[in-house]
């Protein structure tokens, strides 16, 4: 800048586009490569801000004058480099790159050949006394077929891509045809060797191009951005607002590809067996890595709850990507927790029924125990004492012998009432249980068991509850084996496991008892999952039946 | 005879104060709770306590319901001449085993269903035992440990009669006793009891010493009792 500092006779504007463009490239390309995103498109673009100036060493004398000649127009090479390694940094596939190769070769060469040739001398002020030489038309002429063929390969690459990705790169192909075609059109004028005014306006008119462009696509952008926050804070709420209609994949699928831009976005969950289904529960294969498309993962809690296999393009997206996923994944928690506790919910809400289906079992028992025995020994000691009061009123002969016969049958009568009403209230709730604990509890379950039951108890620090579920289970696992085993002996473990109450009732009986099959097993489970515990049976035909309770320490 | 009667229900402490003074039993005392009944019969000082097991039928939180056997322990800490009579709707094997276990010594208890109440005659010649020293146990429980399941039963080692003999000394009963409800001489049943104490491998069985009486009760209802070894279920 220094060295061009002399040049007088141009406008205002003119000069300073021309000064300062190489500057504010070179501030965008800074601030680009500090704010990380796309740091190589940072380096390309301070690269090209300080090889913009190495035409202005033609100002000076000597090896600079050399040098800056040379390299006059290798700062198009580099801007048709950033124009296609846009918006990665780096350049894809081979046409991309030996064009690029191409054009630094051209824009460099055809200097050099000029510098060789037409051996000129510095220049004081641009573009005036230049002297269209054939060399100069060739390099004018060939870097007017470059800037073409770079439209070109921008139009291809327009064709060629999905919305995804024209959204965010159609206003930076739009900017870069643009200027290209300015640099064309000045080029031309050169070849032409059109009016000097023409030349410095055109020259000037791509600087101010350039430098109003760049903030135009940074506005864009941010508007670009903006709005997709906006989409992603608009999901969240949807989330927020309306959890049920996006637990319908479908609903889900469609509300991300609307957030996130890409209607090619398409939704897949995981197996248990590793492979993934679509929305509609149709297998599909994500292994393959499709070109152009990309699978993010969104994973909660450490557990992959979905895939989504978009365009590549959402890439370049990162965070706005990273945000809707994370909204995705929370809604897949969300309706996945909503799920498990509405089943939790029905769960409790059928254990309740059980447990009262249970209570109303048990009292239908009682009665009927009740009523069949002990009912019908208190009616016939009534029977009996009428039979009495009748044998008194008569005053027969051998009256007291009669009457001491039916008191005497009374009595015994009684007294089998009396212990048939003791079993069955032990039977309702066993005291010994109370006072003495599981160990005397289950020993009586063997003491009154019609086949031989060993008892194992080993005690330990359990609450009452725990200890009356595990009576109780022991005591319908016993009447089972009794009832369906064909068993000849059986055997109750009881033993602490891990703070846990572990009650095992095994028989040698027939086996294949099945909690679907009935045998009582049903609401025995109901039983101990009610407190929190669990069933488990092992009956193979013919190798007895093995249950085993396991009970949490308190209920 | 002078006895104290311990019971929290006023329907069987009416009932059987009635029926036992019309026996002629000199009823000295009654209480409806433990404390009370502690007092009364550290006034008395009676021959014999009848003692319901559980006390506290009337309260709302039965939680823990053996205060009758807690007052007998105590009663037998402080006074071991009072003879014990445990009477309850419950005839448990585990409440005789702790009750039998009580001291060194043990003497003069007794356990047996409150059905019991229905014949008097039977219940006064259980305290009569008692009060002599001796050990009564219900017949229920030692059915209910006779009968008991086993894979390799050591009862079938003994006939009939052995075994009538051993449910004998189970309920309490002295040689002499034995003697006199089978009709044989005192002498038939010791031998027998060598037999059966050979047989099934019980030391104390074949004690003939009165004191230790409620030991060969606890020995048999405990050997009674004991789990078969735990063994593989296979076939």
């Amino acid at each position: 800048m220094v060295i061009s500092g002399s040049v007088t006779g141009l406008a205002w504007w003119e000069e300073a586009s021309a000064r300062l463009v190489g500057v504010f490239v070179t501030v965008v390309g800074v601030v680009l490569w500090i704010r990380r995103p796309t740091p190589r498109m940072g380096q390309l673009m301070v690269l090209c801000g300080a090889v913009y100036y190495f035409q202005h060493l033609r100002a000076a004398d000597g090896i600079l004058f050399t040098i800056g000649f040379c390299l006059a127009y290798a700062w198009l090479g580099v801007t048709a480099h950033l124009a296609l390694a846009w918006p990665t940094g780096t350049l894809e596939g081979w046409i991309d790159r030996s064009y690029v190769i191409c054009f630094y070769f051209v824009s460099t060469s055809t200097q050099i050949i000029r510098y060789l040739v037409d051996q000129p001398r510095p220049l004081r002020v641009r573009h005036l006394a230049q002297v269209n030489t054939l060399w100069a038309v060739v390099g004018s002429a060939s870097g007017a077929v470059m800037g073409l063929l770079g439209i070109a390969l921008l139009a291809h690459r327009w064709v060629g891509s999905t919305p995804v990705k024209r959204r965010p790169d159609g206003p930076v192909w739009t900017a870069l045809v643009v200027a290209a075609a300015v640099k064309i059109a000045e080029a031309m004028a050169n070849i032409l060797a059109g009016p000097a005014a023409l030349l410095v306006t055109l020259d000037s008119l791509f600087y101010l191009t350039v430098i109003v462009l760049i903030p135009v696509l940074y506005l864009i952008r941010w508007l670009y951005r903006k709005s997709a926050h906006q989409r992603v804070v608009q999901l969240l709420l949807d989330l927020e607002r309306d959890l049920e209609s996006l637990a319908d994949p479908a609903a889900l699928q469609q509300a991300l590809s609307q957030t996130l831009g890409d209607p090619t976005l398409t939704l897949a969950y995981p197996l248990d067996s590793g492979e993934y289904v679509d929305i509609h529960g149709k297998h599909v294969n994500l292994e393959n890595d499709a070109p152009g498309r990309s699978v993010t993962r969104v994973q909660r809690r450490g557990r992959l709850v979905a895939v989504i296999d978009h365009d590549i393009a959402l890439q370049e997206q990162r965070q706005m990507t990273d945000a809707a996923v994370a909204a995705t994944g929370l809604a897949m928690e969300n309706t996945r927790l909503y799920a498990s506790m509405q089943e939790h919910l029905e769960q409790i809400r059928i254990s309740r029924l059980r447990l009262a289906q249970t209570a109303f079992d048990e009292r239908q028992r009682i009665q009927r125990d009740l009523h069949d025995d002990a009912q019908q020994r208190f009616v016939k000691v009534l029977m009996l004492l009428g039979k009495t009061g009748r044998q008194l009123a008569d005053g027969s002969e051998g009256m007291p012998a009669d009457v001491a016969a039916t008191v005497r049958d009374a009595h015994a009568e009684l007294t089998d009432a009396v212990r048939v009403l003791r079993e069955l209230t032990q039977g309702i709730y066993p005291a010994v249980l109370l006072d003495h604990g599981l160990a005397a509890a289950v020993e009586n379950l063997a003491d009154r068991a019609p086949l031989p039951v060993s008892v194992t108890v080993i005690t330990g620090q359990w609450s009452k509850h725990v200890e009356i579920t595990a009576y109780f289970v022991i005591s319908e696992a016993l009447t089972n084996v009794y009832k369906h085993a064909d068993a000849t002996r059986a055997a109750v473990r009881v033993r602490e496991e891990n703070q846990q109450l572990v009650a095992e009732i095994t028989d040698n009986g027939r086996g294949g008892a099945y909690p679907d099959a009935g045998f009582g097993l049903t609401s025995l489970r109901h039983r101990v999952e009610g407190v929190g515990g669990r069933l488990v049976i092992h009956s193979e035909p013919d190798k007895g039946t093995t249950l085993v309770a396991v009970l949490p320490r308190s209920t | 005879m002078r006895v104290v009667i311990v019971e929290d229900q006023g329907f069987y402490l009416d009932l059987l104060t009635d029926g036992l003074r019309g026996r002629g039993v000199d009823v000295v005392g009654r209480a409806d709770n433990p404390s009370e009944a502690l007092h009364v019969i550290d006034k008395m000082a009676p021959d014999l306590a009848v003692l319901d097991i559980s006390l506290s039928r009337t309260r709302i939180n039965r939680v823990h319901d053996v205060e009758g056997l807690q007052v007998a322990e105590l009663v037998r800490a402080d006074y071991p001449d009072v003879g014990l009579l445990m009477l309850s709707a419950y005839v448990e094997p585990a409440y005789a085993q702790r009750l039998l276990a009580m001291e060194a010594t043990p003497r003069a208890v007794g356990y047996l269903g409150k059905e019991h109440l229905g014949n008097l005659d039977e219940l006064i010649d259980a305290f009569h035992r008692i009060v002599r020293g001796g050990t009564v146990i219900d017949s229920e429980i030692v059915n209910q440990l006779m009968s008991r399941h086993r894979v390799e039963d050591p009862l079938e080692r003994l006939t009939p009669y052995q075994r009538r003999i051993l449910r004998l000394v189970a309920e309490g009963h002295s040689n002499l006793g034995i003697a006199q409800r089978l009709g044989c001489k005192i002498s038939n049943v010791e031998q027998h009891l060598s037999t059966i104490f050979d047989k099934l491998g019980l030391s104390q069985v074949a004690n003939h010493d009165r004191r230790f009486m409620n030991l060969r009760v606890l020995a048999t209802l405990t050997f009674l009792r004991s789990t078969d070894r735990p063994e593989t279920m296979g076939t």
